[in-house]
């Protein structure tokens, strides 16, 4: 070869690599660059069930027309993307699956915070349009002739709930026994989108399907008997542990599960409104009402759920024959006053009285009544008979505005010591305040002898046991217990439920026990 | 079949006595031929009669559709540069030299080829979630992001590209390295000047192999790049979120959108690759 040909050949090589090194180069500036390092602030990623992506897609593009905050779609089916966020618990800020057990599952795993149902679907039987092969119940799928795709029970969650259904209804073992024995009729396929892929495509002639799946894939869904309100499913969205952006992720939540917002969209879409889906409201302003006792074990928690959701609650604390009184009137005469949205009661008689406007509540913690008394207990009180002692100056809880004057006075009746108590002749008459922190501040100040408090009043302030004593009643009477209720007209239901799902997580509990409270609430299901 | 030289079976066929057999022979070979064919042809009617020019139309206007076929034209480019960068080079080694754990390296090379996609895709997803990943990470953002698909696409590409390229090394003979070798040249000019362009016809094989992997691959891209609208959607991913929806006029619409792409890219690449060389 002669040298300048060679010289040439070196120079077309050394051309072919340059050229390949520098394409490479531009394409990886042409891919890379809209990429950097971790998300900007304004972006939210959503790990969504492939099977619902047309009307989130929907709800996302109102979403941000409204706010600056741009929503990164992940689609897959339920189950994989729950491996996924597995795999890489921080890279996404949304879970939402088809089916809430998918979630509750995540949650199980300590993947997700915060839950919210989206909307509700329910099982049918899926068939070509016009329905030409007549099928009107389960029955007709063993039909000789007619070819069945059923999602499976072990890795969808539709079979699943479809074999439930089946099996109380005593339809399963026959279904079975064909899956067994003619499979080539009756095929068992991975996800409903599959078996709703396999009428459409004419591989089946019907299929066990969600209500919603049916209406996306353009087939006519045969509502049957055997599936009924059994079958009903919602699907929900969780808030990931691992968010950068919890807030900002629950802002979007709200907004997709929104009774005006989101939920219009699934409706549109063949899937049923969640009943009383909350109201959207930016930044919602929430009334809580809860008692005084509450406050050291709540307070804290309260702050932190409100930085967390972007929400503001106005809390008032105070004895709980006011809060009562204060709900009665506002129902009564004052309809213009915002009734709260949530109330936490002192003690379950104090709930009771206005449970007509709540929905069913749910115990929370028990704090047992103590006799308080000045560190070192000069005056040797040993239990409840010493309250009617004329020598001392006895403090109580307002009878009719707090729930500790209340069960206070109904203790000393059941003991037979109220009219010892309450005797005119005592030189020192009972001194009456309306809460119980009041009365434990009097008896350190000196202007108390003795005292009747929650045991909470005292262990809740730090300073408090250096100054002051607790002599134990061991009464069954002597005990408040707490419950926490929604308000039936709230306008942000599961928003005040995710309230109680904070007061319910495992950080609030010892902060109650730290409190001097009992935990009584059994732990929440995931 | 009008090019074909006169020594050809075909020929012979004619000439000889056993004419009738080697006859029903060929028609045997055509016949098989045919029938693939046939099947490949009746998969594309099949996707065809689902959708409509309408839908094509759609298709092709959707922003959506628009931005996935961008990213897998560039993505699979760039993956098929990528992988011959490495298969060249790793194709002329296991060829031309020998060396401890030869074997061993051989058959890693083949993992990507027999483990499932999806596996592939989990290895790499868990691989970046570990403090090596992370590091890499902090530089450039790879997990469900764009850069996933292209690592995705040449996890998976660059083991075929390096099978094909070792046996087209393994095809040429050593002999005129050898004679170059003792006409002056060193190791290197040798690759350069003599073996490298004998490797063409390899190089444009793995070259389109390598594209057109990389253009079908899904279930790494899946799993290590997510399935997130005009972000790290290629065509695939298309196929695959119009399905979930119900959309099979859309996505057999895609398909065929893919298919012409592929068709187009990898005629005229074998058009510029084998110009001059008298092979087409």
């Amino acid at each position: 070869m002669p040298f300048v040909e060679r010289r040439g050949l070196i120079a077309r090589w050394l051309l072919l690599v340059g050229g390949s090194l520098a394409a490479i180069a531009l394409l990886a500036a042409l891919l890379v660059r809209p990429t950097r390092p971790g998300r900007p602030q304004g972006e939210l990623v959503l790990y969504c069930a492939a099977g619902l992506s047309k009307p989130v897609q929907e709800v996302v593009a109102a979403y941000e027309k409204e706010y600056d905050t741009k929503v990164l779609l992940q689609f897959d089916a339920s189950g994989p993307l729950l491996s996924t966020i597995r795999t890489a618990p921080d890279r996404g800020d949304l879970y939402l699956a088809g089916e809430e057990s998918y979630v509750r599952e995540a949650r199980s795993m300590g993947l997700v915070r915060e839950i919210v149902p989206v909307a509700r679907q329910h099982l049918v039987l899926a068939v070509k349009p016009g329905n030409p092969q007549k099928i009107a119940a389960v029955a007709d799928l063993l039909r000789k002739e007619i070819k069945v795709a059923i999602p499976s029970p072990d890795r969808a969650a539709v079979g699943k709930v479809a074999k439930r259904a089946l099996v109380a209804d005593g339809q399963w073992d026959a279904i079975e026994r064909q899956i067994r024995d003619f499979p080539a009729k009756i095929s068992v396929v991975a996800t409903v989108t599959e078996a709703a892929q396999a009428v459409k495509v004419g591989t089946a002639d019907a299929a066990i399907v969600w209500n919603a799946t049916a209406g996306q894939f353009g087939l006519m869904p045969v509502e049957v008997s055997a599936f009924g309100e059994r079958t009903t499913e919602p699907a929900a969205i969780g808030v990931l542990a691992g968010s950068r952006n919890p807030t900002a992720a629950l802002h979007f939540a709200r907004y997709l599960t929104a009774r005006d917002r989101g939920e219009l969209v699934f409706q549109k879409h063949h899937l049923q409104p969640i009943e009383d889906a909350d109201v959207w409201m930016d930044r919602p302003a929430l009334k809580f009402m809860a008692g005084a006792m509450l406050k050291p074990a709540i307070d804290g928690l309260l702050k932190d759920f409100q930085a967390r959701e972007g929400v503001d609650i106005t809390t008032v604390y105070a004895g709980c024959g006011i809060h009562v009184a204060a709900m009665k009137a506002i129902q009564k005469k004052q309809p213009s006053e915002q009734f709260p949205d949530a109330y936490f009661a002192c003690d379950v008689s104090f709930m009771s009285q206005v449970q007509q406007w709540f929905a069913a509540s749910r115990t929370i913690s028990r704090n047992d009544m103590v006799l308080a008394v000045a560190k070192g207990n000069a005056k040797g009180v040993k239990s409840a008979a010493d309250l009617a002692r004329p020598d001392l100056r006895v403090g109580l809880a307002h009878p009719q505005n707090s729930a500790l004057g209340a069960l206070t006075d109904d203790l000393l009746k059941k003991l037979g010591l109220h009219e010892k108590v309450y005797a005119a002749k005592r030189s020192q008459p009972i001194v009456h305040v309306d809460a119980g922190h009041m009365l434990v501040n009097q008896l350190r100040a000196g202007a108390l002898d003795l005292t009747v408090v929650y045991r909470s009043n005292i262990l809740s302030a730090g300073e408090t046991t250096k100054y002051v004593e607790i002599v134990e009643m061991n009464l069954p009477a002597a005990v408040a217990i707490q419950p926490y209720a929604v308000a039936k007209d709230s306008e942000h239901k599961y928003l005040m439920g995710r309230l109680l799902d904070a007061i319910l997580a495992p950080q609030s509990k010892s902060h109650f026990i730290q409190s001097g409270f009992q935990w009584v609430a059994k732990d929440p299901a995931p | 079949m009008s090019r074909q030289p006169p020594d050809s079976p075909t020929a012979a066929a004619d000439a000889g006595p056993s004419a009738a057999l080697d006859g029903l022979f060929v028609a045997g070979l055509v016949g098989l031929l045919v029938s693939y064919v046939a099947l490949i042809v009746g998969l594309l009617v099949a996707l065809g009669s689902f959708t409509s020019l309408g839908d094509l139309a759609r298709a092709v206007e959707s922003p959506e559709i628009r931005y996935a076929f961008r990213l897998s034209m560039i993505s699979c480019t760039l993956s098929t540069l990528v992988c011959l960068w490495i298969a060249i080079p790793a194709g002329y080694v296991l060829s031309r030299f020998r060396f401890p754990g030869k074997s061993f390296v051989d058959a890693v090379l083949d993992i990507p080829i027999v483990l499932p996609p999806l596996v592939i895709g989990l290895a790499l997803l868990i691989l970046f979630q570990t403090p090596l990943g992370r590091a890499v990470e902090r530089v450039v953002h790879v997990t469900f992001a764009v850069p996933s698909v292209v690592l995705a696409q040449f996890t998976v590409a660059c083991a075929f590209a390096v099978r094909t390229m070792r046996i087209t090394f393994d095809q040429i003979s050593p002999r005129s390295e050898q004679v170059a070798l003792t006409l002056g040249c060193s190791r290197a000019q040798a690759f350069w000047m003599v073996t490298l362009p004998e490797a063409r016809r390899g190089i444009l094989t793995a070259a389109t192999l390598a594209w057109a992997r990389s253009l079908g691959e899904f279930g790494p891209i899946l799993v290590f790049s997510g399935a997130t609208r005009m972000r790290t959607e290629v065509l695939p991913t298309t196929v695959f979120l119009e399905l979930s929806i119900g959309n099979i006029e859309a996505a057999a619409a895609v398909s065929l959108v893919m298919v012409v792409a592929a068709l187009t890219v990898l005629v005229l690449a074998r058009l510029f690759g084998l110009r001059g060389t008298g092979l087409i």
